[in-house]
């Protein structure tokens, strides 16, 4: 392993104080999934300063609120997989969670780490000169994107945002709070991900500054008519990241779908928001025809390259599969109410 | 005089290193930690092939801590290869390719090891490593085979790109230089074969890189204390390890021993030479203090061996009754940089159509190995037929169909038979014993093959289809082969058996065998195993060799020993030998005789007393005609939304000869399916197409092996056919049972959606191009 130095805070102020000072040399280190692995790689992209978050009291657990689940970053994967309350209320972040990666890597990773990340990109891992590391080539662009690069297209670099919690948070519509030793600013999950934005003369996947630190993620809990599903696609089923995952929560009304949210995850270089199949859901019943109209449109706005056309075909089945799934889980609710009623009735 | 006794062959005995793997105590070779020891690293090329220009290792040598690091400058210019080792009865040193030097001012192709640094710990010396500074002259590349046979390609060998074998085995192939192919055999004539046909198809097969993923990376501990070499080291040959050493270093072999015991898997791929045992003997020889060098995983994906790229153009003809009449096959192989002398698998490539395939009347072999800026190849489970035999098993599956036959049928219509004489390879070699039509049988019993078309359709993207594929493989030659055994002083016998236990549980099987001849228990034996000092000379745990080879030694010796101790005991009872029976830990006389005993340890007193040692040695020749066969029987289901295959079935039925272990046997069978299934779905070695030769996932993340989620239960059946060689009817089965997997799950993906897979690994991208091809326009799924 690469030598850095470890910087122990015991408060946020603490932390952040630390980020601001180091700036772009310095990292969070929580669950070290994300960074060891680069560390062992020795990347020219490694930080100097580790700022171990882990002593920071008050990040860790969940937490029901105003109806909404409050969670800390530094909460575990495996202790989010392994939440009764999570389960029962945001079944499909469950499902998000219970994908990642494996379950070692679920024990020890963190929710902000897995939400902010680096990208896993084969050339940025063999240490090429790409824009991430210090150069201003894409050797993905023209050379081996075939699984884990963006379909949707990319500022200079087009490697696919790695995580399946984000597209699950963003499907559901979750808050984040950042803090900074400004404070502390609330935002939409989904505007931590607008895709590559420069932050100075370094490339970023997400908008949080350099001095900032992830504090909370708050997910409200969807109403009792909405359905949701996670799935995810990827060339072996544990340990591994998405050829194309989708997020997908409807609420449904009278058999009419009145609002949905669908995010497709391991296809662009964020969590991509399938706007046109949402706008071919809303106000529709979930008929084969509506089904099959709106699966068609989760490769609108697609960009594939010379060998990722195949994984449009994975975003359109993905969706498919989904709708089909929710309408199945809706015929089955719908059957379960009425023989809950017909007991209830005979019973009084 | 007949003793009621269980046999403890075909027992399901706890195997002998279970225990001590599961706890914990089982050393493995970097295990060994020696106070004073000292850590390597290797510096690989970042260029595929350069010469290096300018090299300066002073700031590496500047960082405390660093012993020293040794680049071309520093080492002898020694070539060196796979096979250096003298055969027992003294014939002369066998000739092999020796293409590789101890280290090279060339750099062959990326992650060719280029230096090697020595510190007071693995952390220093990885730091030091990354300041030698080294300017490169680059050289023109090669990468494919196609390219690597054009004229004006760069020659990246004195003697060519084509790989031409060593002399040894000229006597049965037509050895070439230049142009010529690596390999070329003919039985009859197959233009002649390809006119009696009704229906004649040619089709292209490729299958890809991969790596064989050894639970454990490579690596030694060496110690050189100025008498001994000593080397504990990964590897499944050690006696070639000890040989090679001793001819580099100028050591008498006796000076160099080298250990094996624990091998956290081996598939073939740890039985040559390579230059981390060398440099890691040269640098305990230079320092005087003992010297770690242990591959991480990306060493071992860079710097170990792969199974090679091959591109398989198979001609057949067969007439409308079924009968085949010629099978023609071109093989394209791309080996990598060097062969170190082990291009055999490619030789392989025959094996289906020439020796499997036995009664197809004509056959043609050409092969083209060819080297290129890749890491080098070698062998791995199966040694060249889980390659070609993909090939071969969807064209016949392939030809079937277009004659509208069962393919089982036609398969088992032309496979060898018991007594066949193995032509053209092997003249004057008669195989002795076929299980596959058992194989055959009770996989299509329990996977239901009669009733395949029936298999139910939901209408959704979901595709059901099964397939078969059958496979044969090498189960046990290569000579020299040796085992020891011993009575000890305590009434113990040590037994001593020169393989290690590469996960196999060799070992354990010996002891079964040695046990049953001496009708004794388990616990009577003290092991030894995998240790150069402990027996003589032998070839190492390869081919499936293990169970024939070394358990004939074994039975052998045993026996021996049964017939001294019989003769000691004689002499003390005043009894014939041949009214003595050995068991349970005496020798005994029957009532009859006086029904006196002496049990092992008064029997070792005696000995003792009268000056005698209680020990024998077994050997075995080498015979070629020892086969084992499988087959394979696959359910997929197959996601057209998603072109997710899933295997949700797969029989494996193997004849073995005899099950010495059926549990461990079985486990040889369901390990070597579930690499078949990496090798037909995910496995591949990505290699840049932008910086050419870049293996862009050595790494355990990026390289898909499959997991648990992706495998099925595997079904093992196991077929006993009783070689007649073999004491106990057994053969080897550690390689057979991957071979056909691929390609039954290829035709099974053709039975389900129609479309033949010609290319491994069968991803989704493949299964939803090809199904969009083959989809009528405007269709859906």
């Amino acid at each position: 392993v690469q030598s850095f130095e470890m910087l122990n805070p015991r408060t946020v102020e603490e932390a952040v104080g630390f980020l601001a000072s180091y700036g772009p040399d310095a990292r969070v280190y929580a669950g070290g999934q994300d960074l060891l692995y680069r560390f062992k790689r020795r990347l020219a992209t490694n930080p100097m300063y580790l700022v171990n978050i882990k002593d920071i009291a008050g990040l860790r657990g969940l937490e029901p609120r105003d109806g909404a689940l409050a969670i800390g970053p530094l909460t575990t994967l495996g202790e989010l997989e392994r939440s009764a309350l999570v389960r029962d209320v945001l079944p499909m972040l469950h499902a998000a969670v219970a994908e990642i990666a494996s379950p070692q890597i679920r024990n020890l990773g963190t929710v902000g780490g897995n939400l902010l990340q680096d990208v896993w990109c084969w050339y940025l891992l063999e240490d090429y000169d790409c824009w991430l590391n210090g150069g201003s080539y894409c050797y993905a662009a023209t050379g081996e994107h075939q699984n884990y690069h963006s379909v949707m297209g990319g500022k200079h670099c087009i490697a696919a945002h790695p995580s399946d919690l984000a597209p699950a948070l963003v499907a559901l519509d979750a808050t984040l709070r950042l803090a900074s030793p400004s404070g502390v600013r609330t935002i939409p999950a989904e505007s931590l991900w607008p895709g590559f934005t420069w932050a100075g003369d370094k490339l970023r996947n997400h908008t949080a500054a350099s001095d900032e630190l992830l504090v909370e993620v708050v997910v409200p809990l969807p109403s009792a008519n909405v359905r949701s599903i996670f799935l995810k696609q990827r060339l072996r089923n544990s340990w591994d990241f998405a050829l194309a995952s989708l997020a997908m929560a409807i609420e449904m009304e009278d058999r009419r779908c009145v609002a949905a949210r669908v995010v497709l995850g391991g296809v662009g270089t964020a969590p991509v928001r399938a706007t046109a199949v949402e706008a071919a859901l809303v106000g529709a019943e979930l008929t084969d025809e509506v089904v099959a109209r709106a699966a068609q449109q989760a490769i609108v706005g697609a960009r594939p390259l010379r060998l990722s056309h195949y994984k449009l075909k994975i975003m359109e089945g993905l969706c498919r599969k989904a709708l089909a799934r929710l309408r199945e889980e809706g015929d089955v609710c719908s059957e379960n109410d009425s023989a809950t009623e017909t007991a209830s009735m005979s019973r009084s | 005089v007949t003793v009621a006794f269980e046999s403890l062959v075909g027992q399901r005995v706890t195997p002998l290193s279970g225990l001590p793997k599961a706890t914990g105590q089982a050393t493995f070779a970097t295990d060994v930690f020696l106070p004073g020891m000292l850590h390597a690293t290797l510096v690989r090329s970042p260029s595929a092939h350069a010469r290096i220009a300018e090299l300066n290792v002073q700031p590496a040598l500047d960082v405390p801590g660093v012993v020293t690091v040794l680049t071309y400058r520093d080492v002898p210019r020694v070539r060196f290869g796979n096979y250096v080792f003298q055969s027992p009865a003294g014939d002369p040193p066998v000739k092999r390719v020796q293409d590789i030097f101890i280290l090279d001012d060339t750099a062959f192709f990326v992650g060719d090891e280029l230096a090697v640094v020595l510190a007071v710990d693995r952390a220093t010396a990885e730091d030091a490593a990354e300041r030698i500074s080294i300017t490169y002259e680059p050289l023109a590349a090669v990468f494919d085979t196609p390219s690597a046979l054009r004229p004006d390609a760069p020659l990246l060998h004195p003697d060519g790109n084509i790989i031409h074998p060593p002399e040894r085995l000229s006597a049965i192939y037509e050895r070439g230089s230049g142009s010529d192919p690596t390999y070329r055999f003919a039985r009859g004539d197959v233009e002649t074969g390809f006119a009696a046909a009704d229906v004649v198809i040619e089709r292209t097969y490729r299958v890809p890189f991969v790596n064989a993923a050894s639970m454990e990376p490579r690596g030694c501990v060496a110690h050189w204390d100025g008498q001994t070499l000593t080397i504990w080291d990964s590897t499944q040959a050690p006696f070639k390890i000890r040989g090679a050493l001793a001819k580099i270093c100028g050591l008498p072999k006796e000076q160099i021993r080298v250990v094996s015991q624990y091998v956290g898997g081996g598939f073939g791929n740890k039985g040559i030479v390579h230059r981390y045992q060398v440099l890691a003997a040269l640098l305990t020889m230079k320092t005087g203090r003992p010297v770690r060098l242990a591959y991480s995983r990306r060493d071992e994906f860079l710097g170990g061996l792969q199974r090679y790229q091959g591109q398989f153009t198979i001609k057949a003809g067969v007439t409308r009754q079924g009968q085949l009449t010629a099978i023609s096959i071109v093989n394209l192989a791309n080996w990598g940089n060097n062969a170190r002398g082990q291009v055999q698998p490619v030789f392989f490539g025959m094996t289906s159509a020439t020796l499997l395939y036995r009664k197809c009347p004509n056959v043609r072999y050409e092969a083209y190995a060819t080297y290129s800026n890749l890491p080098a190849s070698g062998a791995y489970r199966g040694f060249g037929d889980p390659e070609s035999q993909f090939g071969m098993e969807s064209m016949l599956d392939e030809l079937a169909e277009a004659i509208g036959m069962d393919p089982v049928e036609l398969k088992l219509k032309h496979c060898v038979e018991s007594g066949d004489e193995l032509l053209p390879q092997y003249p004057g070699k008669f195989i002795s014993s076929v299980g596959i039509r058992e194989c055959v049988e009770r996989g299509a019993q329990r996977i239901g093959w009669a009733s395949r078309h029936q298999l139910s359709q939901t209408g959704g993207p979901i595709k059901r289809g099964i397939g078969f594929a059958m496979s044969m493989h090498t189960a046990g030659h290569l000579t020299p082969a040796t085992a020891r055994v011993e009575l000890l002083s305590d009434g113990h016998v040590l037994l001593a058996t020169p393989l290690p236990d590469i996960g196999s549980e060799q070992p354990s099987a010996m002891r079964q065998l040695a046990a049953d001849v001496l009708r004794s228990s388990l616990d009577d034996f003290v092991m030894r195993w995998a240790d150069t000092d402990q027996t003589s000379e032998d070839f190492g745990i390869h081919a499936s060799r293990g169970t024939f080879m070394i358990g004939r030694c074994v039975v052998q010796a045993a026996q021996k020993l049964a017939a001294q101790l019989r003769g000691l005991a004689a002499e003390f009872l005043g009894v014939p030998p041949d009214d003595l029976v050995v068991a349970d830990g005496h020798v005994s006389a029957s009532v009859e005789a006086g029904g006196r005993a002496l049990s092992f340890r008064e029997l070792a007193a005696l000995a003792e007393g009268s000056g005698q040692r209680l020990e024998a040695e077994g050997s075995a020749e080498e015979t070629t005609s020892v086969w084992g066969f499988a087959a394979h029987f696959a359910e997929v289901e197959v996601d057209t939304d998603t072109g997710e295959v899933r295997v949700v079935r797969l029989v494996a039925a193997a004849d073995v000869g005899r099950a010495i272990n059926p549990t461990v046997v079985e486990g040889q069978i369901e390990g070597a399916a579930i690499q078949g299934i990496g090798y037909a779905l995910s496995e591949e070695l990505i290699r840049d197409s932008v910086v050419p030769g870049t293996t862009l996932n050595a790494n355990l993340l990026g390289y898909e092996l499959p997991t648990l989620r992706d495998v099925p239960m595997v079904e093992p059946i196991i077929v006993e056919s009783i070689e007649p060689l073999h004491p106990y009817g057994a053969k080897g089965c550690g390689e057979i049972g991957l071979v056909g997997v691929a390609p039954s799950i290829a035709n099974a993906i053709y039975a389900a959606t129609g479309v033949r897979f010609r290319q491994l690994p069968i991803t989704p991208a493949r299964v939803l191009d090809a199904l969009a091809e083959a989809a009528p326009i405007g269709g859906t799924s």
